[in-house]
């Protein structure tokens, strides 16, 4: 087996408040190959945007990583300096974030903010950085690509803002992509259009993409993997097919039947009871034993490990521990 | 259900006009005239007693605008709005008073609509007491009855709104109301701003209390799985023109109008791992409608005639009810 792209091990970033000491990512491993999409699922207060930051290393104090590995093509991101690191972002991973509106600096034209990425990342000249801008442009998608260099991020629509966000994110032919919520903000066929850019784009470059959405259809989607997290925690993961057909955490079976769908269409939607717990306040042992259906006492005891469920498809729930059907 | 109609809303037409700043009076050469936002225009549709019934679309395509002027929010510049058989078009004031007890609203931020310096329990004694002649003691029982009724204890009565989470919050803004007993509860995007979870759990309760209440729900929503899922029947909304209505099984089974089309195979769904070509490029500005069909520009089966005459809504099949605005049908 190659060595994968990017490893994830007992990742731990905590932001020490006044209230208390937040566990926002609480040892989480994350395994991703060369050229695979991986989707990062689940709802607000998950740790989905933390792991994406902790990544890039942009967390700010309070926020801090306590302890881990982030494995990038073998080397330990966190052992690096900050001058290596901002040599990393944007060219060797870069990211797409989730309103366009703010990602890009409205006082600047849409080409200053795409060259500023190809000269800050590769070596070439002005003529071939005007010749890749257009190219970019072309590739993402945005009509008369010629025309619109000389526009203002006002000037567009959000859908094709985040086009342009993709072209900053592509430019400087990034190995991993992180994508935070990319279409959260937008409506659902212009969401449709950029999906299905993203996924040709990164399939055709062979780069590596981690889509956090908390839309379990939009990963279904595109994703190789999905891995869902509940409160700063990896709950399951595994190849998107078995996790969506065959979900062996109580929280993704929550999940996957609170959304409405077609096979069901009247009557009451299964819920999860309760609400996500505050970080400040987590209640001992599995976190979300306290909504869970299925929990005894051994969840208020100790937080379960991760065990397989099938190959390639592990969840962390005590109920599996058997081995078998629950 | 019953084949009454409690809302009727005809031909409904609202636009916002932007007066020419002084900036680009003094600067501008080409933008001195004002410009007109034209959101809804001239759209028609009627809720039956006891049913729900969805408006879909996306951003700007004027649901919510048709919302706040159904409600009284906004005056309508043109149309009709008939309440349980009785113009309403247009009332304001003390005129309007005692109809806003009857029609009530659910907004989209549960953060947003309520007043975060008020108790819960004056946020759902405030309209009652507004609207009745009954002692503050009784309203106060009530309000603490709608609490049990939402799945919150009456002890959380003294809390302010910061103290609750999204989904308690937005239990809290339907019970307020519910306070003054409506029979139309106009919901905009009610459960947009919750997590999937939640947004179960919220459906859920509204589904229970429309039983209960004997409810009407305008459900307005971007989210056609949702609305899938509560509304009997729906309109889809495009540009501020209704393209298509139905009974929601009918237009999710067989959608007619090609943007229907469009926006159902454009949601993501767990089933399909479709590949379809999405819709390319984006919606008109409603400042400069286009002449013809407000689709044709994106629409694959466009023909000439799509880009100069404006189809009108008209019925499809006389047994369903089935309205489409499209000149391909």
């Amino acid at each position: 087996m190659p060595a994968p792209l990017l490893e994830v091990r007992g990742l731990k970033t905590y932001f020490t408040l006044w209230g208390g000491v937040v566990k926002a990512l609480d040892g989480i491993d994350l395994t991703l190959g060369v050229g695979e999409i991986m989707g990062i699922v689940g709802e607000s207060g998950g740790g989905k945007s933390v792991t994406a930051f902790s990544i890039m290393r942009l967390i700010d104090p309070p926020g801090r990583i306590e302890a881990g590995k982030i494995l990038f093509e073998g080397e330990d991101l966190l052992s690096k300096s900050e001058a290596e690191m901002r040599k990393m972002r944007g060219r060797a991973i870069s990211m797409v974030f989730q309103d366009p509106m703010t990602a890009l600096n409205p006082l600047h034209t849409i080409k200053d903010q795409i060259d500023e990425a190809l000269r800050l990342h590769t070596g070439m000249n002005e003529r071939e950085r005007g010749e890749r801008i257009l190219s970019l442009l072309h590739e993402v998608g945005i009509p008369n690509p010629e025309e619109r260099l000389s526009s203002y991020p006002h000037q567009f629509s959000g859908g094709m803002l985040q086009r342009v966000v993709i072209a900053i994110a592509l430019a400087a032919g990034p190995r991993l992509i992180i994508a935070d919520e990319p279409t959260t903000a937008l409506d659902v066929t212009v969401q449709a259009q950029i999906l299905s850019l993203m996924e040709a784009t990164v399939r055709e470059r062979g780069a590596a993409l981690i889509l956090i959405t908390h839309d379990l259809a939009v990963a279904a989607g595109m994703a190789d993997k999905i891995a869902v997290m509940y409160c700063g925690r990896v709950v399951e993961a595994g190849t998107a097919d078995s996790v969506i057909r065959s979900p062996a955490h109580p929280y993704t079976r929550g999940l996957l039947n609170s959304m409405p769908s077609a096979a069901q269409t009247k009557g009451r939607l299964a819920q999860i009871p309760g609400v996500v717990p505050s970080l400040l306040d987590l209640p001992p042992g599995c976190a979300f034993a306290p909504r869970c259906e299925l929990a005894c006492d051994a969840c208020g005891a100790g937080v379960p490990a991760m065990v397989q469920v099938e190959p390639g498809h592990e969840a962390a729930c005590f109920a599996l521990n058997g081995g078998g059907n629950i | 259900m019953t084949d009454e109609l409690l809302l009727e809303v005809r031909n409904l037409t609202q636009y916002f006009e932007r007066p020419v700043s002084w900036l680009e009076r003094v600067f501008g050469g080409k933008q001195q005239k004002s410009r007109v936002v034209h959101a809804v225009n001239g759209v028609s549709f009627a809720v039956r007693r006891g049913e729900v019934f969805g408006l879909v679309g996306e951003s700007g395509c004027g649901k919510s605008t048709t919302a706040r002027t159904v409600v009284g929010l906004l005056p309508p510049k043109g149309g009709e709005i008939l309440f349980a058989s009785k113009d309403i078009t247009g009332l304001s004031g003390a005129k309007l008073t005692p109809l806003r007890r009857k029609i009530q609203m659910v907004f989209q931020n549960p953060y947003a609509s309520l007043d975060p310096r008020q108790r819960i329990e004056d946020i759902l004694t405030e309209p009652i007491l507004f609207h009745e002649s009954v002692s503050r003691a009784d309203a106060r029982e009530r309000a603490m009855a709608l609490l049990d009724k939402i799945g919150l204890h009456r002890d959380q009565a003294r809390r302010y709104p910061h103290q609750f989470s999204g989904g308690q919050r937005q239990r809290i803004a339907i019970a307020r109301a519910l306070a003054t007993g409506p029979e139309l509860v106009v919901a905009d995007e009610p459960v947009s701003a919750l997590d999937v979870s939640v947004q179960a759990q919220i459906l859920n309760l509204m589904m229970d209390l429309k039983d209960e209440f004997d409810l009407s729900y305008l459900f307005i929503a971007h989210d056609l799985s949702v609305v899938r899922h509560v509304a009997d029947r729906l309109a889809v909304m495009y540009l501020g023109f209704v393209v298509e209505s139905g009974s929601s099984e009918e237009v999710f089974e067989r959608p007619l109008h090609p943007y229907t089309v469009a926006l159902l195979d454009a949601a993501p769904s767990l089933a399909k791992k479709s590949k379809s070509v999405p819709l390319t490029g984006d919606a008109p500005s409603p400042v400069n409608l286009p002449p013809g069909c407000p689709f044709a520009s994106r629409c694959p089966k466009s023909r000439p005639e799509c880009e100069t005459e404006r189809p009108t809504l008209r019925e499809v099949s006389e047994s369903s009810g089935r309205l489409l605005a499209c000149h391909q049908q």
